[in-house]
């Protein structure tokens, strides 16, 4: 299409500026580091799931088995943490969501310098590791802490609220930390909205909520889901922020992986537990592919 | 149409659609509308022409309600509506980029103004297919508008606006994404349309074509200000600003003084060595004036005649056009234009002295 182009996430194929052996000696150095550094121990890890653990030499290479597999699916317990973990994830994306849609509403119609600076704002929590972030919210969250203290101090309760510890701790923490990777794709999305849409449904006779449901929000859908799927992912393979707001009520994938290998020393299973929150989080990017895809009229003539 | 002045005001005869008067927008420093007076009957075809940034579509968004103007008034069929949201005025714009709903098919598309306005739900069906049948793409309903080519958009978006039968439509440049031979079947098309709907219409464009071949009236705009509204023959015929003459492409403009003023005709001394002799408005002797020669109302020749109006020059440089040859005149120390037609006939050569006549009434003294 070449005239009258919609300006809504164009998704217009891009030429690769070098031919392809050129380009391919560019990526040299990023490939071999990652194949080194990456890859290799990637696949020996999956090599170790399908092993038996050993307790001198840690991984038995001479038995093949699936029995970590079948002990995780099988066992209500790993189970249990499957869920859990995915409940988690799906709470924090839910309210990052709500939280950050009417934010990123709100900045995607003002002045593009002032969203500049004000997006610069949101994001510079990432400036701050995100261990000591989490720190500071075990500090805000503990039974003697600024929010303990505030209550008590305001005669609402009487003994301290236990909030570490806690699936809801955990859920502030992560929507603290990755609220931004919620805001970006969906102010993205906004402002690459012709402003002429929502005019042209206000012409035709659509008030302003009416406009917003039938045309801004769902041509922000593409952001919504790329932000979405990011804070699962990110959520689904957290460690530091579950393990420490959570404690040892909270398990999760990430953190029960590591118990199994750094705690238990059983490190096929733990790669096994790696490998199946890979499989989960790998499944929903497949899945935002095919819900991308789907959308037909993205597709253009010919 | 006309402009008025304040006091014709009650005047006015009831068959106005859109009337505009005293109509300010200023957008910071910058006053993008002064003061501008506009009347729209019904059933009239009405385009707002000027440069890019003159305010012709600053003042379609004022009407359409997507902004508030400084002052002033806009009055559609008899109803003041500025106050009136934007989706409750009865105007149906088509835009620029057609804005097309992008996640709709074409029928959705041309669906959603009726849904807006609560139209029964078994009508709709049947007045898409209308709509979609007057601009002749009765096969493309469930298509997606990225599905398109331009001038398909370009339709559906005419269709969208015209299916809720609005009191005016408003086009904003709606031909100008259009290649040029598309946009000139679509001029075609486009009146076709307005006439067999008799709908009253607004039209922004850049183009002196697009105005002067669609609209009844033409209002030439400049920097904020309507410089000389009326018939594209009578603009055409007479400009009436130094502006409209330079916009309507009459690039000879000379300044000169006024030597003799003799009833209804004017002798002028121009700057460049020569005197011309042109119709007079309300000139007198000494007066100041810009005297245009059209640039295809001059004939050359490689002799001089008799009478007035003869310019000699040295033949600068020639343009073939096609249909039209361009010449560039050097006479007296100005370059003068030259549009003639292309009779097939031997032409003259750059550095030739040539002679050329401008009839009296084919010259404009401002």
């Amino acid at each position: 299409m070449s005239v009258g182009t919609i300006a809504t996430g164009n998704r217009s194929k891009r030429r690769t500026v070098f031919p392809w052996p050129n380009g391919l000696l560019l990526l040299l150095p990023l490939a071999t580091i990652l194949i080194i550094f990456f890859i290799y121990p990637l696949l020996s890890m999956l090599w170790a799931s399908f092993h038996a653990s050993d307790p001198v030499e840690l991984i038995d290479w001479k038995v093949f088995t699936f029995r970590h597999y079948a002990k995780f699916f099988g066992d209500s317990y790993y189970r249990g943490i499957l869920y859990s973990s995915l409940r988690l994830s799906l709470i924090t994306t839910v309210v990052c969501l709500v939280i950050g849609y009417p934010v990123a509403y709100t900045l995607s119609g003002i002045n593009r310098r002032v969203q500049a600076y004000l997006l610069l704002l949101l994001i510079s929590p990432l400036l701050v590791s995100l261990v000591i972030r989490t720190y500071a919210w075990t500090i805000i969250l503990s039974p003697n802490g600024l929010v303990n203290a505030f209550l008590l101090q305001l005669g609402l309760i009487k003994t301290p609220l236990r909030l570490l510890w806690t699936e809801t701790a955990v859920v502030i923490g992560l929507t603290h930390i990755y609220l931004a990777y919620m805001l970006l794709p969906i102010v993205s999305s906004l402002t690459s909205i012709d402003p002429s849409m929502v005019r042209a449904a206000m012409n035709l006779g659509a008030n302003e909520w009416k406009a917003f449901r039938l045309v801004t929000l769902p041509l922000s859908v593409p952001g919504i889901l790329a932000g979405v799927t990011l804070v699962f992912i990110l959520t689904m393979s957290a460690f530091v922020t579950p393990t420490l707001l959570g404690g040892v009520r909270v398990k999760t994938l990430a953190s029960t992986a590591y118990e199994q290998t750094i705690a238990f020393l059983q490190w096929p299973f733990g790669a096994a537990i790696s490998f199946v929150l890979l499989l989960v989080t790998g499944l929903l990017v497949v899945i935002y592919q095919k819900v991308l895809e789907r959308r037909e009229w993205e597709a253009s003539a010919q | 149409m006309h402009t008025a002045g304040p006091g014709e005001w009650e005047a006015l005869p009831p068959e106005h659609e859109l009337e505009i008067r005293n109509l300010v927008k200023r957008f910071g420093s910058v006053t993008a509308v002064k003061d501008v007076a506009l009347e729209v009957a019904k059933g009239e075809f009405v385009s707002l022409l000027g440069p890019s940034g003159c305010g012709k579509t600053t003042i379609l968004n004022i009407i359409a309600g997507f902004l508030q103007p400084d002052s002033g008034t806009v009055i559609l069929g008899g109803a003041d509506i500025l106050h009136v949201p934007p989706h409750k005025r009865d105007a149906a714009m088509v835009f620029q980029n057609y804005a097309l709903f992008p996640h709709m098919t074409v029928q959705d598309n041309i669906a959603f103004g009726l849904r807006m306005r609560n139209v029964p739900s078994v009508e709709i069906p049947r007045r898409v297919r209308d709509a979609l049948e007057l601009v002749r793409l009765p096969q493309l309903g469930s298509r997606y508008p990225r599905q398109l080519s331009g001038g398909q958009q370009q339709r559906v978006a005419l269709a969208r606006a015209l299916v809720v039968r609005p009191r005016i439509l408003l086009l904003d440049e709606p031909l100008s994404n259009l290649d040029a031979r598309l946009r000139e079947e679509m001029r075609v098309e486009l009146k076709e349309i307005q006439q067999q709907m008799g709908i009253t219409t607004l039209f922004v464009t850049h183009d002196i074509q697009e105005a002067f071949s669609l609209s009844d009236h033409v209002a030439v705009m400049d920097a904020g200000r309507i410089e000389q509204v009326g018939s594209p023959s009578v603009i055409y015929g007479s400009p009436t600003t130094p502006f409209v003459a330079s916009f309507l492409g009459f690039s000879n403009t000379l300044e000169g003084r006024v030597v003799q003023s003799n009833g209804p005709r004017l002798e002028v001394r121009l700057a460049a060595g020569f005197s011309i002799v042109c119709p007079r408005r309300s000139q007198r002797d000494g007066d100041a004036v810009s005297v245009i020669l059209r640039p295809e109302r001059g004939i050359l020749k490689s002799a001089r005649g008799v009478g007035e109006n003869w310019v000699s020059g040295v033949v600068a440089r020639i343009m073939y056009l096609g249909s039209t040859i361009q010449y560039f005149v050097d006479a007296g120390g100005v370059r003068l234009m030259l549009l003639e037609q292309n009779r097939g006939e031997p032409t003259v050569a750059p550095g030739d002295t040539v002679h050329v006549h401008w009839a009296e009434k084919d010259v404009i003294c401002l």
